[in-house]
């Protein structure tokens, strides 16, 4: 039933996931998501980070086979999951859960918290009556909550305090791993770091994973253990959090940290920062080469004709970038800085 | 005062926008509360300050109170003044304030399609406040429109004048309403979370050419936001506001250095960028509780109840605000901590 305890808690491999774009009368399939492989240890937080477009959320949704896979292999918690059908699909989905971004339109407004928060336990296990309403009182408790909202519905309760509900229905089922698809964005700075700790403290007590998307590098910072980048479907740098936030090795990551504004005016003021041109280009137009290229700062010739490989960073992890991979002179960054 | 100029009513000493006791009640049908009191600030000619609360802080409808722009039905300003440049605006018929809205301030949202019309193209738009306001030719307009959209950085304006507002990405659209609002050349800019919605490398964009703009153009900006890192990147002055109060006030750097108040402390510690905002468990600081809904806010200190130094004064007395040094804070401690401050060191 379950794997190995060396085996890693979630395993995706080459995965891609296609969409197709109608343009004009044709419609033209393009890659949201393209050859990506990551792995989430058991009790570990991988952040999926990136900016709209970069198929951050649509790779949570293959992971969880909520869309089906254009290539590639998911195994959760040492099982394939990839082809699973009926009730093999829906034992598996047990192991994993997932939290959204906006709990006001997440849960059913019509429920009262015990159905909400009890669902899955009906379901999965069967529990009726008294022993699902302890359980469901036991959820709220572990999720900060007054065990007595248990008879209330979700309008009488604010937007942090919605996500805290999120959390206790997709922890029902003691899952392996959790996808938190922008679980605090919608939330104000202190709630969002009310919602971090729980989840912090959930996972020190349950020791579940965690697969936090993003597109906040200064949130991620503070929960991920791993942290990967994605740009246009792609991963382009991937290594463990701190090393990323500290020490990031891609160009895209280092622009992403740059764009941040930090909270200290003299700082902001004076820092070197990397304003980057234009935008996300459209996915069905991804630049040859380096898929960031058209933006980078730093393109070379080589990026429009190569792929750049993964090419390991110190302090672990990797990036892919033709900078690191010595085809590139140290000058040439600068020069071609002035041409373009 | 029937006599409102386009032109502004005062010389260059004055604050462009002087906001002083504004107090703006809700009335739903079995609801009567205050959601704004006593709101009092001013901005200087070329000067960007910063309105920073969190949701419900009552930041955003203190904007649309000065614009005018809140719902009669639901919102009655009950006290206090806003002017723009020794206009006083609250005394306005709806006509006449029609005739500042956009020539003399003008206003851009986080959703830049509550104020764009999907309808007409971005050049009809832009032509048509300048023909409204500037009385400028049809053709002229359409020439300014096509400047207008150049200026705020749109490759190719000739053309894309002709577009419409779906066919821009979020960042240009957010562009486009710039080069709408600016067009007049308003002494006054309201910007509410114009970045929030966009990408951290669009948001760094905007924020850049809003300051260049700035700059150009020497306009004043009112800006709203949550968010303190941009506070930090744009602003000159900080008003922080907290349950439909101003609880403090300072020059930008003052603030990050030296928050008086608890709550823009605790603010401050919370900001995710913030290196301190984890202490060495891991664990994130965070202000326990909620703020009060409106209606609800408590006697005396509306902070009280969450605050880590509150004392049983805190919830005794209407707390002023009082100035500290060359800061305002709302706080029971500011009287001790003014005096601890001026004792020469």
């Amino acid at each position: 039933m379950s794997g190995t305890a060396q085996s890693p808690m979630l395993t995706v491999e080459d995965v891609s996931v296609e969409f197709t774009a109608r343009v004009g009368r044709k419609r033209v399939p393009f890659r949201a998501v393209n050859e990506v492989g990551l792995t989430v240890g058991r009790g570990e937080t991988l952040a999926v980070v990136g900016e709209s477009g970069s198929g951050k959320s649509t790779l949570a949704r293959a992971v969880l086979r909520l869309l089906p896979l254009a290539q590639g292999r998911v195994v959760v918690d040492g099982v394939d999951v990839t082809s699973l059908k009926g009730r093999a699909l829906r034992q598996a989905r047990r192991q994993a859960q997932m939290v959204f971004q906006d709990p006001y339109s997440s849960l059913d407004p019509s429920s009262t918290i015990a159905n909400i928060v009890g669902e899955p336990l009906r379901t999965h296990h069967g529990l009726r009556g008294a022993p699902l309403t302890d359980k469901v009182r036991e959820l709220l408790v572990s999720v900060g909550l007054h065990p007595d909202y248990v008879n209330r519905y979700v309008h009488e309760f604010s937007g942090g305090q919605r996500q805290r509900l999120a959390i206790a229905r997709a922890i029902a089922l003691d899952p392996g791993l959790v996808v938190l698809d922008e679980a605090v964005s919608a939330l104000d700075m202190s709630t969002q770091n009310q919602i971090l700790d729980l989840l912090m403290d959930l996972q020190a007590r349950h020791g579940m994973s965690y697969l936090f998307i993003s597109h906040n590098l200064a949130v991620v910072r503070w929960i991920a253990d791993r942290t990967a980048v994605m740009y246009l479907g792609r991963v382009l740098e991937e290594g463990p959090g701190k090393r990323i936030h500290d020490h990031p090795a891609h160009p895209y990551t280092q622009s992403l940290l740059s764009a941040v504004p930090v909270p200290d005016p003299p700082t902001q003021r004076t820092r070197q920062r990397i304003v980057l041109r234009g935008e996300t280009p459209d996915p069905l137009h991804v630049p040859s080469g380096c898929a960031f290229r058209t933006r980078c700062p730093y393109a070379m010739e080589i990026c429009a004709l190569e792929e750049p490989p993964a090419v390991p960073v110190e302090g672990g992890g990797w990036a892919a970038c033709h900078l690191l991979t010595g085809a590139a002179s140290p000058s040439a960054p600068e020069k071609s800085l002035a041409v373009g | 005062m029937s006599a409102i100029s386009a032109e502004p009513g005062q010389g260059p000493t004055g604050p462009v926008l002087d906001v002083s006791g504004l107090t703006v009640e809700v009335h739903t049908e079995d609801v009567r509360a205050e959601v704004i009191s006593d709101v009092s600030f001013s901005i200087g000619r070329g000067e960007t300050l910063g309105l920073v609360g969190e949701s419900g802080s009552g930041k955003s409808l203190t904007s649309m109170a000065i614009m005018g722009l809140l719902p009669k039905r639901t919102f009655t300003v009950t006290g206090g003044r806003v002017s723009l440049g020794g206009d006083d605006l609250t005394r306005l018929s709806r006509k006449e304030l029609a005739s500042v809205r956009g020539a003399r301030m003008a206003m851009i949202f986080q959703e830049p399609m509550t104020s764009l019309n999907p309808a007409f193209t971005v050049g009809q738009q832009i032509a048509e406040t300048l023909v409204r306001h500037k009385k400028v030719s049809k053709r002229e307009a359409r020439r300014l429109a096509v400047t207008a959209l150049s200026d705020v950085g749109i490759s190719a304006a000739e053309r894309r004048v002709q577009a419409y507002p779906h066919e821009f990405s979020g960042g240009m659209r957010q562009r486009v309403m710039i080069a709408m609002a600016l067009c007049c050349e308003p002494e006054l800019l309201i910007a509410d979370e114009p970045t929030t919605a966009l990408d951290v490398t669009i948001q760094a964009q905007v924020l850049d050419l809003i300051r260049h703009l700035r700059e150009t153009v020497g306009m004043s900006i009112l800006f709203v936001t949550h968010d303190l890192g941009v506070v930090a990147d744009i602003c000159d002055r900080v008003v922080v506001m907290y349950a439909g109060q101003v609880v403090e006030q300072s020059a930008v750097d003052r603030l990050f250095a030296h928050p008086v108040h608890p709550y823009t402390a605790a603010l401050l510690r919370s900001t995710p960028t913030n290196d301190a905002a984890g202490d060495a468990r891991g664990h994130l600081h965070s202000i326990p509780g909620k703020p009060p809904a409106a209606g609800e806010f408590p006697h005396g200190c509306r902070f009280a109840h969450r605050c880590e130094l509150a004392l049983p004064a805190c919830s005794e007395q209407e707390i002023e605000l009082l100035p500290v040094v060359d800061q305002l804070s709302r706080c029971v401690r500011v009287g001790a901590t003014a005096e601890r401050r001026e004792v020469p060191a």
